[in-house]
């Protein structure tokens, strides 16, 4: 579970990276951006197939964690 | 125009490329010439180092890439059953002289790995997550990550699962 969240964040970390360059080329960086998303949402595909991923779980410790990931990515 | 005519010209190419790499892939490994088999799957892989696709040609080539990984994996477990040695495996595939071959063969021999639970699976993805760092380009970082994801999916430690722990 923590190796898929770990994959996550650096995953995540990747796709913002493209997001940063010159304004020029924009729309077209903004496509490919688009057409990378499913590679990313495949690590939430694996997380929701695991038995041990159950509600508790999920909202006491996985929930946390992703929001985590999210908010160091906005800063 | 002209970038979609070139891009078009870089696609065929990286995929004939994968093609006729695979061939000899497929013929070596069937003459059980592991080096040779390995060789030609780490050529094949260079195909996956070019910045020059969009990544929905790139996607195609991964795709078609890890069609052949398959077999390769295949080969792989039978090699386990006859006696080799996954340590000796896994090092045999670091020869590969680029980071992202060589961590798309380490991922194909760690999955095998797993399965064969002489180590703990944790051990092997950790090592796996640690090494897959050297790849920072993003759309070749994120493609990488999807293969370990696909290779692992079903071999994840987990509640209930065999390889727990």
């Amino acid at each position: 579970m923590n190796f898929i969240l770990n994959n996550l964040e650096e995953m995540n970390k990747l796709w913002i990276k493209m997001q940063s360059g010159g304004s020029k080329d924009k729309v077209k960086r903004e496509k490919e951006r688009h057409d990378l998303k499913m590679t990313i949402a495949e690590n939430f595909v694996r997380l929701s197939s695991l038995n041990g991923c159950t509600l508790e779980v999920y909202s006491n410790f996985i929930f946390k964690r992703i929001i985590q990931i999210v908010m160091k990515a906005i800063y | 125009m002209m970038e979609d005519d070139s891009q078009e010209r870089v696609f065929e190419e990286c995929k004939r490329n994968v093609k006729e790499q695979a061939y000899f892939m497929h013929k070596a490994l069937e003459e059980f010439n592991l080096r040779a088999g390995l060789k030609h799957s780490a050529n094949m892989l260079d195909a996956l180092r070019t910045s020059e696709l969009s990544p929905k040609n790139y996607y195609m080539i991964f795709m078609q890439v890890f069609d052949e990984l398959q077999a390769l994996e295949k080969h792989f477990r039978e090699e386990y059953r006859r006696g080799r040695k996954l340590p000796h495996l896994y090092e045999s595939v670091q020869h590969a002289n680029n980071v992202l071959p060589r961590m798309y063969l380490l991922i194909t021999v760690g999955s095998v790995y797993i399965a064969s639970k002489d180590i703990p699976a944790k051990t092997i993805l950790n090592d796996l997550s640690e090494m897959i760092k050297g790849v920072q380009h993003p759309i070749k970082g994120l493609f990488i990550r999807y293969y370990l994801l696909k290779m692992c999916k079903d071999k994840l430690p987990d509640i209930d699962s065999q390889y727990e722990g």
